[in-house]
């Protein structure tokens, strides 16, 4: 068999058209190979990097959820329900969640709660006895804009949501007495 | 004889990786995700144990008032945790100016002082590869709860 060496076997197919030497050529090849690749590899590291943060925003998102309900509970528990939403935005912005939009920050109140059930909003009668908060953030995509796009529609936003329930159990006189608002969820 | 003498390329597309490789960002890149993961991994840790010290300081201030605020440091040994920890308290009137806890309030009539718990905690972070990547050198993460 001939060595292959690359001058040579360059030299023997100097008759063909440039584009069929430079597919022959074998020169190089490793670095095309990379070059190709890099991307992809570099694509997926970035997409890891990206969902890590998304998770990482839904922690701190749920502490301040936490602080909100505790918050707009307390309003309630002190008979002063018309301030509910008022005191769980500044609860959340105190734990770093911007309630400017796109963010949104939502309060419903619970009738008839009970730890493990979900919260009933539509309640008739009496007063609210817990505390909902929805805590929602709109996040652009980069890396996994990019990924998505290859196969389908490409996902520009991902939107972090956490909710918190905090319960009141009365009598719930102001001041409230200990753990009269407790966290449920 | 010939096998050793004249040319080969058996583990030329290896050398030719590993040259590639050494001038490539790919081992930064390894590393850096390593140092991501080990920063995110930390701060998570971190939110975690800063929301349980603050239930816990909470807590503490619902059953005994302000006076019974336990410091930082006596909650890091209560958790067990190598973060530094840190509790304050403030408070506000209803709709958000701080004020001295002891003021009364006048906010279309309501006279409530609302009161705050605080914890703060950071811990060291060192890097894999700090000279060449500018993550913090500590991580941070705050709770604040109110307590009334």
């Amino acid at each position: 068999m001939a060595p292959r060496d690359p001058m040579v076997s360059k030299a023997a197919d100097w008759h063909r058209p440039i584009w069929a030497r430079f597919w022959r050529d074998r020169r190089g090849a490793v670095a095309v190979a990379v070059a190709v690749l890099l991307p992809v590899l570099i694509g997926f590291a970035g997409l890891g990097v990206e969902v890590g943060w998304w998770f990482w925003i839904q922690r701190q998102n749920q502490s301040a959820a936490d602080a909100a309900a505790i918050s707009a509970a307390l309003e309630i528990a002190e008979g002063v329900t018309t301030n509910a939403s008022a005191a769980a935005i500044i609860a959340a912005n105190y734990n770093l969640f911007s309630t400017s939009p796109p963010n949104t920050l939502t309060v419903y109140l619970c009738f008839g709660f009970k730890v493990g059930s979900a919260c009933n909003t539509s309640g008739s009668t009496g007063t609210p006895n817990a505390v909902q908060v929805v805590l929602t953030q709109p996040l652009n995509t980069t890396f996994a804009n990019f990924i998505t796009a290859i196969w389908g529609p490409n996902v520009n936003t991902v939107t972090i949501t956490t909710t918190a329930i905090a319960g009141i159990s009365p009598p719930c006189a102001a001041p409230p007495p200990p753990h009269c608002v407790y966290l449920a969820l | 004889m010939r096998r050793l003498h004249g040319p080969r390329d058996t583990g030329a597309v290896a050398t030719e990786f590993a040259l590639l490789m050494a001038f490539m960002p790919l081992p930064f890149l390894a590393f850096g995700i390593i140092d991501y993961g080990e920063v995110m991994a930390q701060a998570t840790n971190l939110t975690a144990t800063v929301r349980g010290a603050a239930e816990y300081a909470r807590g503490a201030v619902v059953e005994g008032g302000i006076s019974a605020l336990p410091p930082g440091s006596a909650i890091a040994s209560q958790l067990n945790t190598g973060a530094t920890l840190t509790t304050a308290s403030f408070c506000t009137c209803a709709d958000g100016t701080s004020v001295s806890c002891t003021w009364t309030c006048s906010v279309s009539g309501d006279t409530r002082v609302l009161q705050y718990v605080a914890v703060s905690g950071s811990q060291t972070f060192t890097p894999l590869i700090s000279a060449t990547w500018s993550f913090p050198a500590t991580v941070n993460a705050r709770t604040v709860l109110r307590t009334r």
